[in-house]
């Protein structure tokens, strides 16, 4: 198996049986090379939220298989990698509101039972991401506080906690407003770019399609180049 | 942990959650409730048992040796009665132990002895004073252990109750009762022994008027004490505040009319007896005089004898069944009626034997152990029987209720402890919903299934654990100011809440360490039993599922 993939997935399907037998993923193969930014895009239903869930680990494929850096993704190593080598960002940011934002971007670290106290390693990278993403003014701020935009930002910083190897993205800028989403996108794609992470990224979003290396398109189950992009 | 992070967080009431918050504090309260009411009962009954168990042992001593029928039927016991040197009549155990020889049987001048009678067994062997030797060597090892032989005896007892100030003068009491000695050794019966009272002080002073005895009223006013410090007269002991004297360090000039202790040994007047409480409530007095009658066999008929005694004292003989019988008196009283009684109701086996004293009942297994392989070892075992208290004819029953009552209050402890701890299972499935959304997260962000169930899990075990403390604290407190509680009790229903014949004069206001070992164990892993379903739930929800619903 070749190693130089982050992330490979070999035939992916997913059927959904309620209330009928749909085929919503056809044997979709896909392969991400470190550092690479891929986009995928579809129309609404056309399944790029369920293949992400897949490729991110959180929702099982009716067939296929996922592998990272070669090494085929078993039940036993989902929560590690989960918390170590991927980072997520998902369309309403996901966070603990009644927590601050420090708390959430260390969350992923006192899951991985790192040292989080004031001055440990985990403590300082969760500032400098929190630096990163702009937020350092809101450290200590509950994020229920926080604007939509904002929120992103700091799901942004928390996905890169850890240090993982793979972003990935659906529909980050979905809820926000224009000015939002330009600030969003910029800080993912440079952040990713910075850090020497690969994105996925399901969008809608036209500029944001611009920005990324490699664009796909999901059409009846199917991934295929986006030509149009 | 991150998981104790979130027990806490969870455990928090919040505004938002003010159904989870509810639930929280209805599941803390009714465990805490049934943590309380069980410690209380569970002490209270443990420490009525124990009060029991002490009056038992303190009155019967905690082991009995019995002579068998081997005993009373070998060469040893039989002897007597065919031997000048003994009078010709059996020997109680007192007697034998006292005798200077082990054989007395003289075949110069005794008749021959029948060819159908036991074996002589070995000459020097001496069951009586094997004992007593065996149970001196064995008050090395446990310092407070005495023993002295008793014996029983069944009479009628009757008293003449005079009561000048009623409207029957004279009254008659009749009791066929048993009739015991009382251990004249160290024993334990001063908890037992119940001091005079002011009624009968008046008694005594007026049947010293009555019966014209001076000598009487010496002894009560030698015996009295004044709290002013007065000298004591007939005028102020009955105005003023006394107290009785009962314990002396060495023997009084001037000995009390009634039961009093010497170095902690029992000693009564002359002739006293000393009756169960009850009698009391029969309006029975100290002073009170009256008889024992027995039937003695004469060659023609057998005829009625009578003893006079009169009553020195009230002991409390706890709830045995027969304790409303047992009346106390001088060894050489019931000596008497023994040896001349031939119509005795009591089994001869039960009316000799030797009492083995100790303070602490629990002890009673280890002595008993000890004792049965010391009358291994001198070849007397198959002449007496070692009886601990809880196989005594009398109390054994009461002593198996007592085990199977507590075997089902824990049962039913058990079982309130469960139905209280399954509240738990509603509060975490409520929070469990309630925190879907946050579960999702953890799981997107890499928590495992089994710190998702430790969240929940953990919940219930502090839910538990909590409740259990404020149980355990209300208990105490209430057990502190137990006798507050019994009077508020008793002022509701009108009358004594609790009989001071079954609890005593006031409950037990000790907590019970198994009581407390057994909630603080079992209510915590209950609750953490109760967890595991909602934690089970909570385990099995899908992120994907989740965080796209959001």
């Amino acid at each position: 198996m070749n190693k130089n993939f982050v992330l490979k997935a070999e035939k992916i399907t997913k059927e959904f049986y309620h209330p009928e037998k749909i085929a919503v993923l056809k044997e979709i193969s896909l392969e991400i090379k470190p550092n690479e930014s891929v986009a995928i895009t579809g129309v609404s239903g056309s399944g790029k939220s369920t293949l992400l869930q897949i490729l991110a680990t959180l929702e099982e494929s009716t067939s296929g298989s996922i592998y990272f850096y070669g090494n085929l993704i078993r039940p036993s190593m989902i929560s590690e990698i989960r918390n170590k080598k991927f980072g997520f960002v998902f369309q309403s940011s996901n966070l603990l509101e009644e927590e601050s934002l420090l708390e959430n971007v260390l969350l992923k670290a006192k899951i991985a039972r790192r040292p989080t106290f004031k001055g440990s390693q985990a403590y300082e990278e969760a500032l400098a991401l929190i630096n990163q993403v702009g937020l350092s003014h809101r450290v200590k701020f509950p994020v229920k506080y926080l604007s939509g935009g904002e929120k992103q930002r700091a799901a942004i910083a928390r996905a890169f906690m850890n240090n993982p190897d793979l972003i990935l993205a659906d529909e980050p800028t979905g809820n926000l407003d224009k000015y939002s989403k330009e600030q969003v996108e910029t800080i993912l794609l440079t952040s990713c770019q910075k850090f020497n992470k690969s994105l996925i990224v399901v969008t809608h979003d036209n500029n944001f399609l611009k920005l990324v290396e490699t664009k796909l398109q999901l059409e009846k189950g199917i991934l295929l180049p986006c030509n149009s992009c | 942990m991150f998981e104790l992070f979130f027990v806490k967080s969870y455990l928090w009431p919040k505004k938002k959650q003010l159904s989870v918050a509810l639930i929280g504090l209805l599941s803390l309260f009714v465990i805490s409730t049934v943590v309380w009411l069980l410690l209380l009962f569970l002490s209270i009954t443990e420490g009525i048992e124990k009060t029991w168990l002490s009056k038992l042992t303190s009155l019967n001593a905690p082991i009995r040796i019995t002579p068998t029928e081997t005993y009373y039927n070998s060469y040893y016991y039989q002897i007597d009665s065919i031997s000048r040197a003994s009078n010709y009549s059996l020997k109680t155990i007192r007697e034998k132990l006292s005798a200077q020889k082990t054989d007395p049987y003289d075949s110069s001048t005794d008749e021959e002895i029948p060819s159908y009678w036991p074996l002589k067994e070995i000459d020097e062997l001496d069951p009586i004073k094997k004992i007593f030797s065996s149970l001196h060597s064995l008050s090395f090892k446990f310092s407070d252990l005495t023993a002295e032989d008793y014996e029983v005896a069944g009479a009628l007892m009757r008293l003449e109750l005079i009561r000048p100030h009623t409207r029957n003068f004279q009254s008659f009491l009749s009791q066929v009762s048993y009739i015991a000695t009382y251990p004249s050794a160290p024993s334990h019966l001063e908890d037992l022994i119940q001091k005079p009272t002011l009624r009968d002080l008046k008694h005594l002073i007026y049947l010293s008027s009555l019966y014209e005895e001076t000598n009487l009223l010496e002894r009560i006013l030698a015996n009295v004490t004044c709290a002013s410090k007065n000298a004591p007269t007939i005028e102020n002991i009955l105005t003023e505040e006394i107290s009785f004297k009962t314990e002396f360090d060495s023997p009084p000039t001037l000995s009390p009319p009634w039961a009093y202790f010497v170095e902690k040994k029992l000693q009564l007047p002359e002739n006293g007896i000393i009756l169960p409480r009850q009698f009391r409530d029969s309006d029975v007095l100290l002073g009170d005089r009256g008889f024992f009658s027995y039937q003695a066999t004469t060659l023609l008929s057998s005829q009625e004898q009578r003893l006079p005694v009169h009553v020195v004292g009230f002991y409390d003989p706890g709830v045995i069944s027969i304790g409303a019988r047992f009346i106390l008196s001088d060894p050489s009283l019931v000596h008497t009626m023994n040896v001349n009684c031939q119509t005795t109701a009591i089994a001869p086996l039960l009316t000799n034997g030797i009492q083995v004293w100790f303070k602490d009942y629990k002890k009673t297994d280890r002595v008993r152990e000890i004792l049965s392989k010391e009358f291994e070892k001198e070849g007397i075992s198959q002449y007496f029987d070692i009886v601990p208290y809880y196989e005594y004819e009398f109390a054994k029953e009461l002593i198996g209720q007592f085990q199977s009552d507590r075997y089902l209050f824990m049962l039913v402890g058990v079982l309130i402890l469960t139905v209280a701890c399954s509240n738990i299972i509603s509060l975490l499935l409520l929070l469990v919903n309630d925190k879907k959304h946050e579960i999702g997260i953890l799981l997107s962000l890499g928590a495992t299934k089994k710190s998702i169930a430790f969240i929940f899990g953990g919940i219930g075990v502090t839910v538990g654990f909590i409740s259990s403390l404020i149980g355990v604290s209300l208990a105490y407190f209430t057990l502190s100011h137990i006798d507050l509680f019994v009077n508020l009790l008793s002022t509701i229903e009108g009358r004594d809440a609790f009989n001071p014949l079954f609890y005593g004069d006031s409950l037990p206001n000790v907590m019970s360490l198994k009581a407390l070992l057994f909630v603080l164990v079992a209510s915590p892993l209950l609750s953490f039993f109760a967890g595991l379903i909602p934690a089970i739930k909570a385990c099995k929800l899908k992120p994907s599922a989740i965080l796209r619903s959001e």
